[in-house]
């Protein structure tokens, strides 16, 4: 409709802007604020740039000037950041239209997007994403969108952003996409500058990207990768532009990673995973080798470590001091400043990760665990370095089954929940690798999004994206964005 | 240490903090001026605001692997910053960026001399430091305590700023020695350019670990014994004392048969040295180090040409320097003491040595003079006429022509010491003059001739004033000689010397001078004017 010239980008973006606005505080609870006027690219920019006819969604998380962040109450008020992310301005330079900010759990910790300030996030497959009237599916039996980064995959798969941003540590950005039948994707560490990312482990963190498509989620890409002087990890070079052709996708060699595959794992993902693989032997003619990365059992373990050692560190600056909560009447003393408003900002989660981190960190424990675990870390590494010199790409799936109901969630703990849940997607953090998480089935019974996922070597976003493409045009998976009866999808052409 | 049963040696190892001095903050963009209004120099970053990162600061590298070389580190291959975890108000991460695994340098050494005895000048030692590690780290922020309105103000104008942290082994022995070690460093970082060395403005903070052990060593044991740590030390003096005081303190506990607690304690007194203890916590304060996500590893080599394109050679650089003045020059430590020495910019030692070859003054000078020529007479000069901040280029006088005054005032010894200074001062109040030339217009050259100097005397003394006023003091001169009094007759022949050397204006040379005058006195007869 667009090319047509039947619907320009400025109905577009009002339709757009006006959907969200009313589904903010709806049960689909995907956005949390809505983008101020100066959020939006400058006048010069706009109806140019790849991505004009973009309405994205910004995760929580990543600094925007002027709106509130984390999903916390440790910055949910007196905090206003006065500066934009790298990544959210490099979209505005290109034209994207920013919507708001999504839901998301406190500071990025959680699987299930439930933990969160402003409330859980529905899944939009199974609950009724736009209204504000009352689902069909009660108070607390709805399906999780999946965490951290929920509300951005519900507000993509709903088709009220064409895109959206993440961020993925552990597996935060694929498994709401796998869960909420849209696609995810986790750039090379590096490829994305992270300044304005509120961060969770800096050794691992990545500005990642949600979209409904392969070649949507690319075109996010292109727009921010490349170097920041203001992020010493970030890549010293400009990568080359994501793009494909079909020729990429032939001759690929795929390794099936036998130790990702555990008691936990549902039949159906088993089946969605094994499907892709025969359709790539028997229908493309590639061939798929079964590959071993033997420190997978680990993984999670040293994971933990790295992760808790980080937050004690991260979180240590969240005092009530300089900026933030503070809590009233709590400055008898600097203890009690500390204690007050620590206690108050942090939920159980974020407390058990400082506590534990800091355990890791003392000095007669320093050796056992952390650099224990930076040694299982190189491992990890290893495992994949070694496998990638025999294979192309990594077929496997990203969550161990679909989505689960919230009531079912909550029975267990968020370590627990970690433990178990990003057992596929945690080790490539470890390891840095690009990742993509695509739909390519329904489950029976429920109806529930299966996804698969495909995993690289460092930098080789584009021979991931051309298998993921040619995946996703093999799947024809029915994206909920193209039903729902307020999808941008359904303007555009 | 009186009154002690047993000799006690004191063990002391310093922790210097240098600031940078880099026009910006080691991982932000913030300006580093001092004394700056509050909270005006402060970026995001240094505010630890949520989602901004660290940027290295290579300028601070430079300058810390500058001193590094400076003092014969060994530069490590690899070097990584640490997080060092503590909660106060003036850091506001909650943690420190600094080099806890892998600093920028280890074992260095800086030679420096002092003077153990206080009351003797002329007592000076040299001693060698070792410089375990060289680190670089973030300053933090201050704060300022109003316990009447019950406020703690902060101000985050200093967090981030560089600081470089040296770390010397435990072999200093005394408060002088440590002084005179702080002192050294001070040049030494000063002529480097890295960091301006005031410990009053708090560009340069030092705590000293303080332990004590049985003199001589006990048998079998290299042990230290338990130390303390004393902070809040602003001044070389005040360092001194500090650990003077402890030593003594420490000593008188271990002689009556106690246990030295391992504290830190505070600077209390200035002018006693007296410190208190800050035990406020009974546990050791665990820091958690942990590697900086955020800034990959350091390859110092990568830096090494920015960093010594301008350093000095090893002879130019204070410790050198000063042992070639000293071997080559012939100057006193006393010269070397001197404030107007102190800071002086390598031109001028240049600038001396061009005008010691134009002197063709053989080397090594062993005469003290040239020292006292250039310090006391030359730069004295420059210090009153010109500035504190003139150098020797700046009075206009030509290498060549110092030269000539040196050749003329040294190895010839053509002219004497009042007279070189009454020339130095002509010279600087018309540079181009030559010095020679000027000696011989004004006929200021040593008269060395007894005959010349007896003539030159006799015409002295029966200057019509001189025999009128003086008269009494002849008589009383007979008197003492006839008496043998000749203490007194000798102060008598001092005074006449001592106005003949004045109405001569220094032009006799003095030793023969005091055998014309004695000999024309005693004999009681002047001989007629020729």
């Amino acid at each position: 409709a667009i090319s047509s010239g039947a619907i320009t980008p400025d109905l577009l973006r009002s339709s757009a802007v006006a959907a969200c606005r009313r589904s903010v505080g709806s049960s689909l609870n995907a956005f949390v604020s809505l983008a101020e006027p100066q959020h939006q690219p400058p006048v010069a920019n706009r109806g140019q740039g790849s991505l004009y006819n973009f309405c994205t969604a910004g995760c929580d998380t990543p600094g925007l000037a002027g709106s509130a962040t984390c999903g916390s109450p440790t910055l949910a008020e007196n905090f206003l950041p006065s500066y934009t992310a790298t990544s959210i301005i490099r979209l505005l330079d290109e034209g994207a239209w920013l919507l708001g900010k999504t839901n998301l759990d406190p500071f990025g910790m959680g699987s299930g997007c439930s933990d969160g300030l402003h409330g859980p996030v529905r899944n939009p497959w199974r609950s009724s994403p736009c209204s504000s009237s009352v689902a069909p599916d009660s108070a607390t039996n709805f399906y999780i969108a999946g965490g951290s980064s929920g509300g951005s995959a519900a507000a993509v798969a709903s088709g009220l952003a064409v895109g959206a941003l993440a961020s993925d540590t552990g597996g935060s950005s694929r498994i709401p996409a796998a869960f909420c039948g849209i696609v995810g994707l986790k750039p090379t560490y590096g490829r994305v500058s992270r300044h304005g990312l509120v961060p969770l482990v800096n050794a691992l963190d990545c500005v990642s990207i949600m979209a409904n498509t392969v070649t949507d989620a690319c075109l996010l890409l292109n727009a921010m990768q490349g170097p920041d002087e203001n992020d010493s990890t970030c890549c010293p070079e400009r990568p080359e532009p994501v793009g494909w052709s079909d020729e990429l996708a032939a001759g690929l060699k795929i390794g099936v990673p036998a130790e990702f595959s555990t008691p936990g794992m549902s039949a159906s993902v088993l089946d969605t995973w094994s499907s892709a693989v025969t359709h790539l032997e028997s229908d493309l003619g590639l061939t798929c080798l079964p590959v071993s990365l033997p420190h997978t059992p680990l993984s999670i373990k040293a994971y933990s470590v790295l992760c808790c050692a980080e937050v004690a560190s991260n979180m240590a600056r969240y005092d009530g001091i300089e900026f933030g909560l503070r809590v009233r009447d709590s400055e008898n003393s600097v203890e009690s400043l500390y204690t007050a408003n620590r206690l108050a900002g942090f939920n159980s989660v974020i407390r058990s990760r400082v506590l534990a981190g800091n355990y890791f960190l003392l000095r007669r424990n320093y050796k056992a665990y952390y650099e224990q675990a930076r040694k299982v870390w190189r491992l990890i590494k290893e495992d994949f370095d070694r496998v990638f010199q025999s294979v192309d790409l990594l077929v496997c799936p990203a969550a161990i089954t679909a989505a689960p109901t919230y009531r079912d969630f909550v029975q267990a703990d968020n370590r627990y929940r970690t433990s178990t849940m990003d057992l596929c997607t945690q080790s490539v953090n470890l390891a840095g690798l690009p990742s993509i998480v695509l739909p390519t089935g329904l489950e029976e019974g429920t109806g529930l999004p299966l996804a698969v996922q495909v995993i690289g070597p460092a930098m080789a976003e584009a021979r991931v994206a051309a298998l993921a493409a040619s995946l996703e045009s093999w799947a024809r998976f029915p994206l909920l964005a193209e039903s729902s009866e307020c999808s941008l999808l359904r303007l555009l052409d | 240490m009186s009154g002690l049963k047993r000799l006690w040696q004191g063990v002391i190892g310093l922790e210097v903090h240098a600031q940078i001095s880099s026009a910006s903050k080691l991982f932000s963009a913030s300006p580093t001026a001092f004394n700056m209004p509050v909270n005006t120099q402060v970026s995001l970053f240094d505010a630890a605001i949520p989602g901004t990162l660290p940027v290295l600061n290579q300028r601070c590298v430079e300058l810390a692997l500058k001193t590094a070389l400076a003092l014969n580190c060994r530069i490590n291959d690899v070097s990584a910053f640490d997080r060092k975890h503590y909660f106060y108000a003036d850091m506001p991460a909650g943690y420190q960026i600094t080099q806890h695994f892998r600093p920028l340098a280890n074992h260095g050494r800086l030679e420096f001399y002092w003077q153990p005895d206080d009351n003797d000048p002329t007592s000076i030692a040299e001693s060698v430091a070792d410089i375990v590690q060289l680190q670089l780290e973030q300053d933090s922020g201050r704060s300022l305590h109003d316990s009447e309105r019950q406020l703690s103000l902060i101000d985050l104008n200093r967090a981030g700023v560089a600081l470089m942290e040296l770390i010397t082994g435990p072999t200093l022995t005394c408060g002088a020695e440590a002084a005179g070690f702080v002192r050294e460093l001070v040049d030494l970082l000063r002529c480097l350019g890295a960091c301006t060395g005031s410990l009053a403005e708090g560009a340069l903070r030092v705590d000293a670990n303080v332990s004590c052990r049985p003199a001589p060593p006990a048998a079998g044991g290299s042990g230290l014994g338990v130390r303390t740590e004393i902070k809040n030390i602003n001044s070389l003096a005040a360092l001194a004392r500090a650990i003077d005081f402890e030593v003594a303190r420490q000593a008188a506990v271990l002689d009556a048969g106690g246990e030295v607690i391992n504290e830190t304690r505070a600077l209390a007194d200035d002018a006693t040295g007296r410190s208190v203890s800050m035990r406020d916590k009974e546990r050791v304060q665990d820091y958690r180090f942990m590697p900086e996500p955020n800034l990959p590893p350091l390859f110092p080599s990568d830096l090494l040409p920015a960093a010594s394109v301008d350093l000095p050679p090893p002879d130019q650089l204070p410790p050198g320097l000063r042992r070639r003045l000293r071997q080559e020059l012939g100057f006193s430590y006393q010269h070397l003491a001197s404030s107007v020495v102190a800071a002086r910019p390598l031109a001028d030692w240049r600038y001396l040595d061009a005008a010691v070859t134009a002197a063709k003054l053989s080397r090594p000078v062993t005469s003290p003079h040239l020292g006292r020529w250039f310090v006391h007479c030359f730069l004295g000069n420059c210090f009153r006429l010109l500035g504190e901040s003139a150098a020797a280029e700046d009075s206009g006088i030509s290498v060549e022509s110092f030269g000539a005054f040196l050749s003329l005032a040294m190895d010839c010894a053509m002219i004497s010491e009042e007279v070189g200074e009454r020339l130095l001062k002509r010279m600087f109040a018309q540079p181009s003059m030559d010095p020679l030339a000027e000696v011989q217009r004004l006929n200021w050259f040593l008269t060395r001739n007894p005959t010349e100097v007896a003539s030159r005397f006799s015409q002295f003394f029966h200057r019509q004033d001189i025999a009128s006023k003086n008269l009494d003091q002849l008589v009383k001169y007979g008197k003492f000689k006839l008496r043998g009094n000749s203490k007194k007759a000798s102060v008598i022949e001092e005074r006449f010397l001592a106005l003949f050397m004045e109405a001569t204006e220094y032009t006799v040379d003095r030793t023969v001078a005091a055998k014309v005058v004695a000999d024309i006195l005693q004999s009681g007869v002047a001989p007629p004017p020729s």
